[in-house]
């Protein structure tokens, strides 16, 4: 069985975790951590602002970071479970679709962020998106802060 | 932990049922299943029916239901033999029945089936599941159940179809 975890941030990674601690997978699952990185820059846009490089740089950093974190806080109660990371780049919803699509993930577990209606309408609903598309089966982990 | 098992079918109650079997849970975990009938609302509101007609229906959907939910309950207990399953069946709009379900226990998670219904058929006939994945105020798992495996369903189905014609 393979699991995919989409994590945002520090805090949905958390709730993730918490979740899957309340639920915990077999020993012979395949566990995906997978953060999206929506924006960086192209290369046009790094030769006319050639501070955008290291921004780029530090973004990506930043979440292999986190994903660090999380699959060590994750080895520490599955020590026998294949822990995979992946930072990807692009539009959260589609990627993780194409990412599940790539490897068969049998289930995808994402924690959302709690959003009003006016603020889903400009900043999108991930959730939403990927409960319309996914062939597989979805946890939404409501966030306990 | 609680977790609220939302069954709507036979195929959609054994994949949530596959579904647990593959995770571990807590020994405290408890599982509630349950099935929401939905209510003939024209009927009660405009006497287009006979009431014999309604009425014969209403107990026909707590005869299914009923046996629904004690083949579910003996599933899901071989599932998982070390937990308490229980199950319960009302009549309510199905989105507002598990979320008031879900909030009256206070369910710690909701899991249950999609059909995966798309375009013009999700239009017409909603999505549960997204209503209630909005709405819930705790985790909630859609399962969706593979296309190879519906394929190969709906294939047993026409040949055991065949089989009772050729009978």
């Amino acid at each position: 069985m393979k699991i995919l975890v989409a994590i945002s941030d520090q805090q949905m990674g958390e709730s993730v975790l918490e979740h899957l601690k309340r639920t915990p997978v077999r020993n012979d699952v395949e566990i995906h951590f997978v953060h999206v990185v929506q924006w960086l820059p192209n290369k046009k846009e790094k030769e006319s602002w050639p501070g955008l490089t290291e921004f780029a740089e530090a973004k990506w950093d930043e979440a292999s970071q986190l994903l660090d974190r999380m699959a060590k806080e994750f080895r520490k109660t599955n020590p026998n479970c294949d822990i995979r990371q992946q930072v990807l780049h692009g539009h959260p919803g589609e990627e993780i679709l194409r990412y599940v699509q790539q490897h068969k993930i049998d289930e995808t577990v994402v924690a959302p962020h709690q959003r009003n209606e006016l603020s889903k309408f400009f900043c999108g609903n991930v959730s939403a998106e990927l409960m319309q598309h996914l062939p597989c089966t979805l946890t939404i982990v409501k966030t306990t802060k | 932990m609680k977790v609220l098992v939302a069954v709507e079918d036979q195929k959609y109650g054994l994949a949530v049922i596959d579904f647990i079997s593959k995770h571990q849970w807590s020994e405290d975990t408890e599982f509630k299943i349950i099935h929401v009938i939905e209510p003939l609302l024209i009927g009660s509101y405009m006497s287009v029916y006979p009431s014999a007609l309604l009425q014969e229906i209403n107990e026909q959907s707590t005869k299914y239901a009923t046996s629904l939910m004690a083949d579910m309950k003996k599933n899901l207990q071989k599932a998982v033999p070390h937990h308490h399953v229980f199950t319960d069946v009302f009549t309510e709009i199905p989105k507002y029945g598990i979320i008031n379900a879900a909030k009256e226990w206070p369910a710690d998670l909701i899991i249950m089936g999609s059909h995966g219904r798309r375009g013009f058929n999700k239009l017409l006939l909603g999505s549960v599941a997204e209503a209630v994945m909005s709405a819930a105020n705790c985790s909630v798992t859609v399962v969706r159940i593979p296309e190879t495996d519906q394929n190969s369903t709906a294939k047993s189905h026409q040949e055991q179809k065949k089989e009772a014609a050729a009978k």
